[in-house]
């Protein structure tokens, strides 16, 4: 008798004994510290921090549309309360879409972060010094960009250049003023520019973007700092770009939006059926089996002149409905979306050199009428520095309709009261910090722009 | 036994009268199982007489009697015996348990106990409450049931989910749904689909025939419950099957047919009424005017058929049973069938060894439409489209004007199947290997593969967009469950009763899902994604994990009058890393049966049962995601066709469990011969380490990090009173009313920092607040100036989900072969976001309104609850806030059976045991305030904190069914 007792105890223990059961692995992720090792698994890194991009509240959607929602060049023609909100520039702090927002570029930073701290510590033998500076130069250059893609939609911005871990004094930190955020991109923006490749690679960051972003930040610098050096290098980063890289203006503009690989692009983030985005289910109108969300204004359609070749191309009809055609690919979603394309170079030449009052204004007009001319327009001919900028603003609001600059540029030059009619006081060029974040770090310096 | 004080009344005042011929009998009462000792209060009485007498303290008695006289000796527990005198002067009697006056046998965790022996809290749901519901799914039939068992069905979708709480929500991102249990082993529950359909989830527990079902047993509390350890928290299901019955075979056909119909549609704007809302004019003559609803509304058919035996031969006993259940949807598009077999089979070798398995296999298909939110919905697209477009071109060719999809496009041409393929089952071996020593030994396994096809062809408006669009996604579930279980049971000295068991069990748990989406199909013929011109996304996932756990309880009881129940469980799982892997879960519970003691008998002696019980105990909550623990990079997160790898979220390695800590304290009485039978129940839960998904701040990449932050508490009071209320020869009428209340409140948060704008309703978990309160801004009504909304500043708390009071009421007549059964369910005090008005009652585009636009602001001095039409809506009117809030209360006619039973000699002529037809009908009639569909909704499914809130949500039937059961 006693002997089944322990029988049966013995076999309990031994089905017990399955303790490595739990020791189970995930399938789809790996140890962080086992993720970077070698030069292959940082390309794969930098791949991510790409992917993190092409997120809808980034490039994929609501950081393109409101940058000219919240202007004049797009108004609200869908269901989305919360682009109405961005319409009507009477944007509340639990707007899902600004979260979208600040969170896409945020995670983007992160992803940067964590692979540029994690290359210099891999094996010399399994990726030379090179590679790299390399590798850390595109990391970096992208990281300028996040940083600067959020202070111009929301001043003052925490600054990310570490990885995270879940230590309170690491999560929570505050807001910084525009000149350290300022100084952060150009530090970074000195070292890409330093290392980073010269070729063109369709899709991927080179010395040119860096190049491009140094001369859009400058500018923007301009205004913020009062700085007339910033001109300067504005000036003459954006010449490099025009200059140094084999680029030029596409001489069909059409071009530009029909199958990518244009000769004009200096950066352009890469979609593809996998890796799609949604911008034209968003401007296509329900016929063309869109949503119709946004729909550029009358006014806006109105403003271009008969000969513009730019307004056929950038806007289609469908019966009477109007709406932004520069994205077509409704089916799969996968339109490119440009970051830096040359024109843009040449109109921040332009008008870094009428701020400056520079008395060579046939290179000021040159660059004016690059735009003009390939848009079908007649060349200016005015030697008037107010009449040129003004000039310049209206080529930008032409050109880049429904790429997300239109809200940058009245803000920037301080228009956008006077432009836009729902903007009446200075609180509204700024979006609200989200409220989630607001709630979740309580650093002191963590505080909500006025107004909000 | 129960009306002794008029006995002794009696007594005095008969024996004055009485003489001669009589004798004196006297003797000592005494209990055979308690060493004899003897028995205060037990009942004498002459049979045939009001004569009697009670025994004192010492057990003794003395009556007056005839010589012939029959004396009736009875005492609650124990048989009654009737001793004829036959001259005697001396009449000692020994008293036997009586073991049928315990109760009736339920299932309880790892085995069985009689009902009155329970100290914990569990409620139990018998066959008859199964047997007439038309909607054949589990969860369905516990609705309202059971006191402290909350279930809402999230829609009216065919073979949709339903939101189970038991009392209350004790997580807030850990999961709230209870562990069900199956003939002792847990069971694949949850929605496994991968195509999206918003809240129209699916639900495993949806493949299980009721029919199958002998009874269910819901473990409340933490007594109850604790030996299921790390999942217990919210209470635990345990199903038992149907087994096979020695020597006498039975078979029983059963049908039923009926119709479902929308209860209550919404009043939308006609074209006429359209156009004078949008200030336009018709473009046609005759104007268009197309009601949407009813072109996707349609009363739709329902039908259960089944058959089933069981019986037994010799030492082996079987059931077997087979079923079909079709429901087609009100909803143009959507049906749901299901096949069921069942086989449990039970053989006896030999005294000490029994063995037996059990199958269950079934197959299902749902037909669904996408729900809810989606812009490919029929029922939301046919709220929202207005009524100026006509179905169809003039060439045949659906008509898409307008923001919003032709519903009947969707409805007639969208493709979206589930195929739901399970299989369970089960093998045990029971063996005696020592006397009061059993070994049980229980291995089974759980199948669950789910198939879905979708296809949106070029005639629709999502189709057209891609050129038809195809999906294929393949869910593989399987669970494999070991119990082995050490049992002993035995009586010493007549009076300590033990019940004790050491158990062993793992449990593994593999996943394996892929999912296809193809676009640009040459035609609408081709269907599935070979034929597609581009694969736009892809994927095929693992996921493994495992349980492994020891538990143990001991139950005992001295002379069924003082019960003591122990239990403990020791769970180790793989979603926490090595330190933290075990949890240790133990409860404890007392009972005390005070109507067996003489003290309280002679005071209150028209108790038949009086049962006080409190527990006290822990139980866990192990509902986060896999390997949160974990500082991972995942794959997947390409770029330009090249893999990319990036972090997947902050680590937390001093993850752990959440742990509840349950007490009960609950009273049993019965009166009245037990024609009133009550149980009261009081409990206070308060959970620690709330698993949660704290948010950080964004700018560290991440929104939020696995943690176990907060506390919270469930108290509540559940009553059940279940009452003869008369009875005579022909006539009986029962009643059973259950009632809860349950009071939720957030204790503490991560640094009680509130969790806001969850779901469309803005849903938000704030210390201090029940969890998922909804918070915005206060409405004032609209000004009657500017017929704008006047609104708080300040967001703040403007509704509450979560009901003051919940229950159920069962009336059952039965007069002669004629029963009938009234169901009602209510809710009380909670509130319901109306989403859909956001949209319906908007008054700022084209989507269609509801006829009481009709009453808005038009002009300055109106004076009305409806604000101004504004395409601009400069004031946002339509912002989150108490606008759209409404009561949800309902008092609601859920089911009402007239059933009517064959006289058994009339069928037995024919063959037939027993015939039985009824009518029976469902949802019949709704008591509420709320002006939506239904005011039972959830729009976002069965998740945890977005609660309460309507958004195009489909409305659930009113039906009603002719059944007939035939027993052979």
């Amino acid at each position: 008798m006693k002997k089944s007792i322990i029988l049966f105890a013995l076999l309990i223990w031994g089905l017990s004994a399955c303790e490595d059961l739990l020791d189970t692995q995930p399938y789809h992720s790996i140890p962080s510290n086992e993720a970077i090792t070698d030069a292959k698994d940082v390309a794969r890194a930098i791949n991510g921090c790409y992917s993190a991009m092409q997120s809808v509240g980034y490039y994929a959607r609501h950081y393109i549309i409101f940058g000219d929602l919240a202007a004049d060049n797009l108004r609200w023609t869908g269901t989305h309360d919360g682009y109405d909100q961005v319409n009507n520039n009477n944007i509340l702090a639990d707007n899902v879409y600004v979260e979208s927002i600040w969170s896409s570029i945020y995670i983007a930073l992160n992803r940067v972060n964590n692979t540029l701290a994690a290359i210099p510590g891999i094996d010399p033998e399994l990726m030379d010094d090179t590679s790299k500076n390399r590798a850390m130069a595109e990391l970096r250059f992208l990281r300028a960009l996040h940083h600067y893609n959020l202070m111009r939609l929301f001043g003052p911005i925490p600054i990310r250049t570490m990885p995270a871990t879940a230590a309170d004094a690491d999560l929570n930190i505050p807001r910084e003023s525009l000149e350290t955020v300022l100084d952060q991109v150009y530090d970074d923006l000195d070292y890409a520019m330093e290392h980073m490749t010269e070729q063109i690679i369709q899709g991927r960051a080179s010395k040119a973007a860096a190049q491009a972003l140094k001369a859009r930040v400058s500018l923007h610098d301009y205004f913020i700092g009062g700085n007339s050096s910033r001109l300067d290098e504005a000036i003459s980063h954006a010449s490099a770009v025009i200059n140094d890289y084999g680029l030029g203006l596409d001489p069909d503009f059409a071009n530009l939006f029909s199958d990518g690989g244009s000769n004009e692009s200096v950066f352009e983030l890469a979609f593809n059926e996998q890796e799609d985005n949604r911008l034209s289910f968003y401007f296509f109108p329900t016929a063309l089996s869109g949503r119709y969300e946004v729909a550029p204004p009358q006014e806006f359609i109105d403003s271009f002149s008969e000969d513009d070749l730019r307004k056929d191309v950038s806007i289609g009809f469908e019966g009477d409905d109007p709406f932004g055609n520069k994205y077509t690919d409704i089916q799969t979603g996968t339109d490119n979306v440009y970051i830096f394309r040359l024109a843009e170079m040449h109109l921040i030449r332009a008008e870094a050199m009428i701020l400056k009052e520079d008395a060579d204004l046939d290179q000021i007009r040159e660059d004016i009428n690059a735009i003009r001319e390939r848009a079908g327009l007649l060349p200016v001919t005015t030697s008037n520095y107010p009449a040129l900028l003004q000039e310049v603003e209206v080529q930008r609001q032409k050109e880049f309709a429904f790429e997300g600059h239109r809200w940058f540029d009245l803000v920037r030059t301080s228009r956008a009261i006077e432009v836009l009619e729902n903007v009446t006081s200075e609180n509204q060029l700024l979006f609200p910090i989200p409220l989630s974040e607001i709630l979740a770090n309580d650093h002191e310096g963590m505080y909500q722009n006025e107004g909000y | 036994m129960k009306n002794e004080v008029f006995l002794c009344l009696a007594l005095l005042f008969s024996s004055i009268g009485l003489f001669a011929q009589q004798i004196t009998v006297e003797g000592t009462v005494t209990s055979v199982m308690e060493d004899n000792i003897s028995l205060p209060g037990v009942t004498i009485m002459v049979k045939g007489t009001s004569r009697g007498t009670i025994t004192d303290m010492n057990g003794r008695y003395e009556i007056n009697v005839n010589p012939n006289d029959t004396l009736e000796f009875s005492f609650v527990g124990m048989v009654t015996q009737a001793i004829p005198v036959e001259g005697r002067t001396t009449i000692n009697v020994g008293m036997e348990m009586d073991v049928a006056s315990l109760g009736e046998v339920v299932v309880v965790g790892y085995g069985t106990e009689s009902s009155r022996l329970i100290s914990g809290s569990l409620g139990v749901v018998g066959e008859e409450a199964i047997r007439d519901t038309p909607l054949r799914t589990v969860d369905g039939v516990l609705q309202g049931r059971s006191a402290g068992v909350q279930i809402s069905q999230n829609s009216g979708t065919p073979g949709a989910g339903t939101t189970v709480r038991i009392r209350g929500s004790s997580s807030i991102s850990a999961g709230n749904e209870p562990l069900y249990v199956i003939d002792g082993v847990p069971m694949i529950t949850g929605d496994y689909g991968q195509v999206g359909f918003s809240g129209q989830g699916i639900n495993a527990l949806s493949d299980l025939n009721p029919n199958d079902i002998e009874s269910i047993t819901v473990l409340k509390d933490a007594s109850a419950a604790a030996i299921y350890g790390a999942r217990a928290t919210n209470g635990v299901v345990l199903i038992t099957t149907k087994r096979g019955q020695m020597d006498v075979t039975e078979i029983n056909f059963s049908t039923s047919l009926g119709i479902q119909q929308l209860e209550n549609r919404l009043e939308m704007l006609n074209a006429e009424q359209w156009h004078e809302y949008r200030g336009t004019e018709p473009t046609e003559a005759p104007p268009v005017d197309t009601d949407w609803l009813d072109e996707i509304l349609s009363p739709a058919p329902i039908a259960n058929y089944e058959l089933s035996a069981r019986g037994g031969v010799g030492e082996t006993r079987f059931f077997v049973s087979g079923s079909y259940f079709n429901q087609e949807g009100i909803v143009l598009g959507t049906s749901y069938e299901r096949l069921n077999s069942r086989l449990n089979l039970d053989h006896r070798v030999n005294d000490r060894l029994e063995i037996g398995a059990g199958f269950g296999v079934s197959y299902s298909l749902n037909n669904r439409v996408e729900g809810d939110a989606s812009l490919n919905a029929p029922l939301p697209m046919a709220i929202s489209r207005p009524p100026i477009y006509p179905i169809y071109n003039e060439d045949g060719t659906y008509n898409e004007d307008g923001f919003y999809a032709n519903p009947v496009a969707i409805g007639n041409e969208a493709i979206n199947e589930a195929h739901s393929y399970r299989t369970q089952g089960n093998a045990f071996l029971d063996y005696i290997f020592l006397k009061n020593f059993t070994f049980k030994t229980k291995w089974s396994f759980d199948y669950l593969s789910l198939r879905e096809h979708s296809y949106d062809p070029i005639t629709t408006r999502q189709g057209a967009r891609s050129n038809g669009i195809g999906l294929e996604a393949q869910n593989n579930v399987l669970n494999l469950v070991s119990n082995n279980l050490l049992q002993y049971i035995n009586t010493f000295a007549d009076a300590h009763n033990v019940n004790a068991l050491l158990g062993y069990s793992f449990e593994i748990f593999q996943r394996r899902n892929s999912f296809i989406r193809g676009v640009d199909f040459p035609n609408e013929n081709f269907q599935y994604v070979s034929d597609a011109a581009t694969i736009t996304s892809a994927y095929a996932n693992a996921l493994d994990r495992s349980i492994n756990s020891y538990f143990g309880q001991l139950r005992y009881n001295y002379n069924f009058k003082y019960i003591l129940s122990l239990s403990a469980r020791m769970d180790g799982s793989s979603k926490f890393s090595e330190e933290n892997r075990y949890g240790f879960f133990p409860a404890a519970s007392v009972a005390w049966r005070m109507h067996e003691e003489a003290f309280f008998r002679q005071t209150f002696d028209f108790f038949d049962e009086f049962r006080l019980r409190v527990s006290y105990g822990l139980t866990g909550n192990d509902g986060i995601p896999d390997y949160a623990f974990m500082s991972l990079f995942r794959g997947g997160l390409n770029y330009m066709g090249q893999s990319g790898i990036a972090p997947v979220q902050l680590p937390n390695p001093d993850l752990k469990w959440e742990t509840t800590t349950q007490f009960n304290a609950g009273m049993n009485f019965a009166l009245m011969g037990e024609r009133i039978d009550v149980t009261f129940d009081y409990y206070n839960n308060h959970t620690k380490d709330l698993l949660f998904s704290r948010p950080v701040s964004i700018t560290s990449g991440f929104s939020s990090i696995t943690s176990n932050i907060g506390e919270l508490e469930n108290r509540g009071v559940e009553v059940t009173l279940k009452t003869v209320n008369l009875e005579t020869n022909d006539f009986q009428w029962t009643s059973n009313l259950n009632f809860s209340r349950n009071r939720n409140k957030v204790l503490s948060l991560y640094r009680d920092q509130p969790l806001d704008n969850l779901g469309r309703a803005s849903n938000s978990v704030r210390v201090g607040e029940p969890i998922g309160i909804f918070y915005g801004y206060k409405s004032y009504g609209v000004d009657p100036t500017t017929g704008d909304i006047v609104f708080s500043q300040e967001r703040m708390k403007i509704g509450d989900p979560n009901p003051d009071f919940t229950g159920g009421f069962t009336n059952n007549f039965f007069y002669g072969p004629f029963e009938l059964n009234i169901f009602l369910q209510f809710s009380y005090g909670n509130d319901i976001y109306n989403g859909s008005l956001m949209f319906i009652e908007s008054m700022k585009g084209e989507d269609n309104q509801t006829t009481r636009i009709l009453d808005r602001w038009r002009e300055p001095g109106d004076i009305t609850y409806m604000p101004r039409a504004t395409t601009a809506d400069p004031n946002l009117n339509n912002r989150i806030s108490s606008r759209f809030i409404e009561d949800g209360s309902y008092l609601r006619i859920k089911n009402l059976t007239l059933g009517y039973n064959l006289s058994p000699g009339a069928v037995e002529r024919i063959g037939i045991r027993n015939a039985r037809v009824y009518v029976t009908g469902q949802n019949l009639l709704t008591f509420t305030n709320y002006t939506g569909m239904d005011p039972e909704v959830n729009y976002a499914g069965d998740a945890n904190l977005i609660r309460g809130t309507d958004f195009f949500t489909y409305p659930q039937t009113r039906s009603i069914s002719v059944g007939i059961n035939v027993g052979l």
